[in-house]
C-alpha cells in the first residue's frame, strides 16, 4: 500500500497546542495512529517534543481519543485507522 | 524613542503585559497570552527591536522557550528546545527522599551581551545552561558548566535543581555568572569556556558536603549594571554582596527580619541599593513577615536596612514573592516591581519609597521583568 492510499483521517489538537503548532486541525494520511502522528510531526516538527518522550511514546498525560473513544496507552501507536476517522489529542487531567 | 515601560508578568496561568508611560502611575493590563501555559519567566530583550522571550510549560505538553513581538500574540516555540540534563543518581535520591520537584523545565531566559544582539542564554531544571545564537529559534547546551566537575555535588532545592540566575557582566562581556539552587554561584572569565565556583564565605545549606566548593543555595543573584565587580545575592541563608566579581562575599543581612527570601532587584543609579523582601520560612512554604508586606534596601552608604512599605498592605498579607518575581527599570528615579503569589503586581516609581498595585487578582505571579521600550 502506498502512503497516498493510507486512510485519510483528521487530527485535532487541544487549543493549548495552538501556541506550539499554529493550527489545531489537520487532515493527514496514516494506516495507524503512529503514522498519522508522524505525518503531523513532519508538518510541524516541534510537536514531537511537546507530545512525545524521547522513546517516541506519548507523554504520560497525553490522551488519544479515536472517534470519541479513549485509546488505551498500550499499543496506541499501532492502532489501525480507517478512512474518515477523527483523532482527538487531549490533556489527561484528573482530579475533582 | 523609548517612552513606554512594559512589565512582562509570568503567572501560573498565562502571560500578562502591564504598560505605562515613564511616569509609571497608571498601568494597563493586557493578557492573558499563552493561555493554558505556566510562565516561569518572561523577559523583553531591548537590544534591538524589542522582543519577548518566554519560558513556558504545560503539565501535559512539556516546557519550551517561546519568542515573538511585544504584542504578546503568536509567540513561536523554539524549534530546537533547551532540553534539561538529567540529575545524577545522588541528586535524584535526595529529591525523592524529600519530595522535591524533578520536573524538567526552562527556568529563565536572559539576553546575551549588548554587542551580540542575537545571542540569548537560558537556564533549566535540572540545572543546565543553554545558548542560542538565533534569538531563541534553537538552543545548544553549554557543556563547560553543564558537565562541571562539581556537578556530583549539585543538589535539588524545593523548586527543583534550577539554574535561575544568568548574568552577563556589562563591564566585561567575557565574564558570565550563573547560580544554581542548590549548588551555588559560578563565574566564567572567558565567555563560558571555563567556570569557577564563587561561593567563598557563603553559608552552606544544612547537609552540604563540607569539602565541596559548592553546597550553597543561592535564590537569586544579580550583577550591578554600573559598578564594576559588584554583585548581590539573596541566598536561602542570608543576603550577600561582593565587590570583586564574587571572589569574596560579605554577608549583609543583619537588621532584616529574616535572612530568607527570594526576590532581588538593583538600582542602576545607586550601587548600594539592593531591594529584598524577607520572607518567613515555614518548611517548604513562606510568607511575608507577620502578614506585613515590605521591601527593604540598605541605608545610606550601604549600612543597615530601611523598610519600604508605604502603600503596601501591612496586615493579613500572607503572600510570597518568588525569585523571578522582582525587577527594576533603568529610568531615573528607578522603578522597582514585584509580584506575589496572590496575584498582585506592586510598582514603585520612586526607588521603593512608595508603592501601589498595578494589577490585582492575576494568577499566582512567577516572574516580573521591566523594560523601557
Amino acid at each position: 500500500m502506498t502512503a497516498d492510499a493510507a486512510p485519510s483521517v483528521s487530527l485535532e489538537l487541544p487549543s493549548v497546542l495552538r501556541a506550539v503548532a499554529g493550527w489545531t486541525r489537520l487532515e493527514v494520511r496514516g494506516r495507524t495512529i503512529g503514522e498519522a502522528l508522524a505525518a503531523a510531526f513532519e508538518k510541524t516538527p516541534i510537536l514531537r517534543h511537546h507530545m512525545t518522550l524521547e522513546s517516541g511514546e506519548l507523554r504520560p498525560h497525553v490522551l488519544c481519543i479515536r472517534n470519541g473513544i479513549v485509546v488505551p496507552r498500550e499499543g496506541v501507536r499501532a492502532q489501525e485507522l480507517t478512512d474518515g476517522d477523527e483523532i482527538l489529542i487531549h490533556q489527561a487531567i484528573s482530579g475533582g | 524613542m523609548a517612552d513606554k515601560v512594559v512589565l512582562s508578568v509570568g503567572t501560573k496561568r498565562g502571560l500578562f503585559l502591564l504598560e505605562s508611560n515613564k511616569r509609571r502611575q497608571k498601568w494597563t493590563v493586557k493578557g492573558p497570552f499563552m493561555k493554558g501555559w505556566t510562565i516561569q519567566h518572561a523577559v523583553i530583550d531591548t537590544r534591538s527591536t524589542p522582543r519577548l522571550h518566554v519560558a513556558a510549560e504545560n503539565f501535559s505538553f512539556a516546557s519550551n522557550a517561546f519568542s515573538g513581538g511585544l504584542s504578546g500574540e503568536n509567540l513561536k516555540p523554539s524549534e530546537k528546545p533547551p532540553t534539561a540534563p538529567e540529575m545524577n543518581a545522588k541528586a535524584k535520591k535526595f529529591a525523592k527522599q524529600y519530595g522535591l520537584d524533578m520536573t524538567k523545565r526552562v527556568w529563565l531566559i536572559e539576553p546575551g551581551a549588548a554587542k551580540d544582539k542575537k545571542v540569548l542564554y537560558c537556564g533549566t531544571a535540572p540545572a543546565g545552561l543553554f545558548r542560542s545564537e538565533d534569538q531563541g529559534k534553537s538552543w545548544e547546551p553549554v557543556g563547560s558548566i553543564n558537565a562541571h566537575r562539581t556537578r556530583k555535588d549539585w543538589s535539588p532545592g524545593a523548586g527543583g535543581q534550577s539554574m535561575h540566575s544568568i548574568q552577563i557582566d556589562p563591564n566585561d562581556p567575557n565574564k558570565i555568572y550563573v547560580a544554581i539552587s542548590a549548588a551555588g554561584a559560578f563565574r566564567s572569565d572567558d565567555g563560558g569556556q571555563k567556570w569557577k565556583p564563587i561561593n567563598q564565605a557563603v553559608a552552606k545549606y544544612v547537609g552540604a558536603p563540607e569539602e565541596t566548593t559548592v553546597g550553597t543555595c543561592v535564590h537569586k543573584m544579580l550583577v550591578h549594571p554600573t559598578k564594576p565587580g559588584r554583585l548581590f545575592q539573596q541566598n536561602h541563608v542570608g543576603v550577600y554582596r561582593t565587590d570583586d566579581h564574587g571572589d569574596t562575599w560579605e554577608r549583609i543581612d543583619k537588621g532584616l527580619p529574616w535572612d530568607f527570601g527570594f526576590g532581588l532587584a538593583l538600582n542602576p543609579h545607586d550601587p548600594d541599593a539592593c531591594y529584598v523582601i524577607p520572607l518567613e520560612p515555614e518548611g517548604y512554604a513562606f510568607r511575608a513577615t507577620d502578614g506585613a508586606l515590605a521591601v527593604y534596601r540598605p541605608g545610606k552608604g550601604g549600612r543597615g536596612w530601611r523598610k519600604l512599605a508605604k502603600g503596601l498592605p501591612q496586615k493579613n498579607a500572607h503572600v510570597s514573592v518568588l525569585r523571578q518575581a522582582m525587577g527594576s527599570d533603568a529610568l531615573k528615579p528607578c522603578g522597582v516591581y514585584f509580584g506575589t503569589g496572590g496575584g498582585q503586581v506592586f510598582v514603585s516609581a520612586d526607588e521603593g519609597e512608595s508603592w501601589s498595585a498595578a494589577a490585582e487578582y492575576l494568577p499566582p505571579v512567577y516572574s516580573v521583568s521591566a523594560a523601557v521600550v
